[in-house]
């Protein structure tokens, strides 16, 4: 290991975010530097999580192969965003499988490590709950918008439906879907599709009870 | 023949190994390692070796370059010049020792010192004896006491004076050049004075010195652990004797808090060790803390139990680091923090807390002055730990870990319409409902518009606790009834985490699960905007969720301010999306169709 990752550049990812300067430097030797060729396979559906790959440049793409052997792109991962978190957290085995597409740079995080970094400093694991937790609200609070939305373009209000989905975030999850939904939207706008007046309502909530 | 020379050899070597157990048995923090007194042994045997090239070398050069005869050559080399470049290179490798982090004072100089000279004496006297064989045994007994020492005491001279320089701000100079003139010419007199005295006086006269010497560095060394000592002291009181130390130290620490003393301790023990002195001192603090815990009357037995399998972990811990920093700390912290001092460990944890509150079992110090905790019966904690295991987000936390939260858990009354907590509130506590309902609203230009309700047993505003945001929506007690609601503060979450990473890494297991499924819900919804956008209806229409338990998504949309929603707002999505796939794909298909199916499902 020539170089180690500085403060900074671990600052670059979203787990590290608000994680403090002390903290993230107990982060900084316990990553090992490694480089996967274009094509490489950093892990295969069903494998054990043993590591979460924090991307330094390059892109892997996470996927999974169907029975008929072809390959559904589940999402590209680029510089600043980590592969491979969730099976750290949670201990189970791989949902899908990952590349490398060009050539990739990573810090790869162990689980072994990870576990002795709460152990040893337990502020990280207080600092990360909170950013999985504010992930999760704010993803989850994104997509119930996204719902409003859809709502709004089944009743051809494509204004407001525009109005609904905010255009700038920090997320790279809720950034994903915004940039579908508006490619979904000038899409359907091109086709100049008048969505039919006989939709169905909007399914009103049961408020009486 | 041989066996004398074999007696000769052993004697060689054991007289120097006992000196320098003698010597190191006055080394009492124990500073030295052995390690590297043995490398110093070895440095010895390498440095009589280069000696031997350099004074050879250099009698060659009186010889061939001066003229000079080659007994007069060895002479002058013996009483002048072998003194200079044995003393040289002996000191080279202390040179490179006192720069090293793990060098700490005077006394490591010495130690280090005295192995190197007596390595050098060893093979410098196996070297006569083999040169010698008919008088192998007497030349290694008097060598061994004499000449032998000496080296030893020159060396050990040079390294006290190097460590006396490395913690001198000025003179440092003075120290260096002082040590290799005083190991030179002591050297240089000894050589002298057997080259000059002959039998029975030269045989006194030269062990005397020997003995005189280690004696001398015996004397200096006690001198510089004595000043250590009351260094240390003085780390904690600048007048307190030993017997006050305690008590001063203690009272020291309340009043100027743990900074300062640490900050001093650095000095004198160096970074490495006073890293393992915090660990000691937290892990000390937490056990006192737990032993406090086990004095309580009201608790439930799995929770004793694993206070007490957790004590008895620390003390493995509190050991295990004792062992690591060696003897220096043992005398000194078992002096100031006696292990077993409650007074001294609630002080201690404390401090700590104050600090790095991140490793104090600072919530049970907190629980021990608390009167809900005190009141609560182990019946109360049991059942309460019952609740929340099951709740989503603990369902990871072990019943003992609940157990302990339990009695920071608060019963709370709402009367019907009271407000728990209004939209745009920090988020610092979650609810869980016991009797009565919660009804949320979410307000708009101050006019509410009811979202919905939770029954008893849902959790409301529980991701708060995690992430402390703003509350976006609010809460009111429900119905006619009022409402009880148990509480869980923030804070006092925060509190009982941060130093339990076991209930961290259970419930970060959770919420990996969560944000997971998040995670997948978005490329899934990615994928499905994309399939609209290329104008294939088909597959997103014909999906499985276009039929899901729609009255459970529908009721999802709205879920706020409960961590249960992920799934119902993606299955809510899903079918949004299909429903929109299928008014897209066109006129074909009678709309009414859809339009019965979700309406039949979402009453």
């Amino acid at each position: 290991m020539t170089t180690s990752a500085s403060v900074d550049e671990l600052r670059q990812f979203q787990i590290f975010r608000s994680v403090s300067d002390s903290a993230l430097e107990a982060v900084v030797p316990v990553l090992e530097e490694r480089t996967f060729a274009p094509g490489e396979i950093l892990f295969r559906r069903d494998d054990p999580g043993d590591a979460m790959y924090l991307v330094r440049s390059g892109r892997a793409v996470v996927f999974l192969t169907e029975p008929t052997g072809a390959e559904i792109i589940f999402r590209t991962y680029g510089p600043g965003q980590v592969v491979g978190e969730f099976a750290l957290l949670d201990g189970k085995p791989r949902s899908a499988s990952a590349r490398s597409e060009a050539e990739l740079r990573t810090w790869v995080l162990g689980a072994s490590d990870f576990t002795r970094l709460l152990t040893e400093r337990p502020v990280i694991g207080v600092e990360l709950m909170r950013s999985i937790a504010e992930r999760i609200r704010y993803t989850t609070d994104f997509l119930r918008k996204l719902t409003r939305a859809v709502d709004l373009l089944i009743s051809s209000d494509y204004e407001r439906a525009l109005l609904e989905i905010s255009a700038s975030t920090q997320d790279d999850d809720v950034e994903s879907l915004i940039a579908a939904f508006l490619e979904m939207v000038s899409s359907l706008r091109k086709r100049q599709t008048i969505l039919d007046i006989n939709a169905p309502p909007r399914v009103e909530l049961d408020t009486s009870d | 023949m041989i066996l004398t020379v074999v007696v000769a050899i052993a004697i060689s070597l054991a007289v120097p190994l006992f000196a320098i157990y003698i010597v190191t048995a006055f080394d009492q923090f124990s500073t030295a390692r052995l390690r590297t007194l043995a490398l110093c042994g070895a440095w010895g045997l390498v440095a009589f070796g280069l000696a031997y090239v350099a004074n050879t070398a250099v009698l060659e050069l009186l010889v061939a370059q001066f003229g000079m005869a080659r007994a007069d050559g060895v002479d002058l080399i013996r009483r002048m010049i072998a003194p200079l470049i044995e003393e040289t290179l002996k000191a080279a490798f202390l040179v490179f020792l006192v720069q090293q982090p793990t060098f700490r004072y005077a006394v490591d100089g010495a130690l280090y010192g005295f192995c190197i000279g007596a390595g050098f004496a060893v093979i410098e006297n196996v070297f006569y004896i083999s040169n010698n064989p008919g008088t192998a045994v007497a030349l290694a007994a008097t060598r061994s006491l004499s000449t032998a020492l000496m080296h030893a005491m020159a060396t050990a001279l040079i390294g006290i004076t190097l460590g006396r320089a490395r913690r001198s701000v000025r003179g440092r100079a003075g120290w260096i050049v002082g040590g290799f003139a005083i190991a030179m010419i002591a050297h240089i007199v000894y050589n002298n004075i057997v080259n000059t005295l002959s039998g029975t006086v030269l045989l006194l006269v030269a062990i005397a010195i020997g003995l005189g010497g280690v004696g001398l560095i015996i004397w200096i060394m006690r001198g510089d652990v004595a000043r250590e000592k009351q260094s240390f002291s003085a780390v904690l009181d600048k007048s307190a004797g030993v017997a006050e130390g305690e008590r001063l130290a203690i009272q020291r620490i309340g009043e100027q808090g743990l900074s300062p003393v640490i900050e001093e301790l650095s000095a004198q023990v160096g970074d490495e060790n006073l890293a393992l002195i915090r660990k000691m001192l937290i892990t000390q603090a937490n056990i006192g803390i737990l032993r406090n815990n086990l004095a309580v009357g009201n608790v439930s037995p799995r929770l004793r139990e694993a206070w007490e399998r957790e004590i008895s972990e620390k003390r493995q811990e509190f050991e295990a680091i004792r062992a690591e920093l060696g003897r220096v700390v043992q005398s000194y912290m078992q002096q100031y923090f006696p292990p077993g001092d409650e007074d001294m460990a609630n002080l201690l944890a404390e401090q700590l807390a104050a600090e790095d509150p991140t490793m104090i079992n600072q919530f049970d110090s907190f629980m021990r002055t608390s009167q809900l905790a005190a009141s609560m019966s182990a019946e109360d904690m049991e059942r309460l730990a019952l609740q929340l295991h099951a709740i989503d987000i603990f369902r990871e936390v072990s019943l003992a870990d609940l157990e302990n939260l339990a009695r920071a858990i608060t019963s709370r009354t709402f009367q019907p319409g009271e407000m728990l907590f209004d939209q745009g509130d920090d988020g610092d506590a979650m609810y869980l409902i016991e009797s009565g309902g919660i009804d949320i609203f979410s307000v708009d230009n101050g006019a509410e518009r009811f979202i919905r309700r939770f029954e008893p047993g849902s959790v409301v505003g529980d991701f708060a606790v995690f992430d402390g945001q703003k509350r976006s929506a609010r809460a009111r007690a429900a119905g006619d009834r009022p409402l009880v609601a148990l509480v869980l503060q923030r804070e006092t979450f925060r509190m009982f985490i941060q130093s339990r990473p076991g209930v961290i890494m259970a419930v970060l297991k959770v919420l990996g699960e969560k944000a997971r499924f998040t995670t997948l819900a978005v490329s899934e919804n990615v994928s499905r905007l994309r399939h609209i956008a290329s104008g294939d209806f088909d597959a997103i229409a014909s999906a499985k969720r276009a039929t899901a338990d729609i009255s459970q998504a529908a009721d999802a949309t709205v879920d706020v301010e409960s961590s249960a929603g992920e799934s119902g707002v993606t299955d809510a999505l899903a079918e949004r999306l299909a429903r929109l796939a299928v008014v897209l794909k066109g006129q074909n298909r009678p709309a009414h169709d859809t339009s019965h199916g979700v309406q039949a499902d979402a009453t």
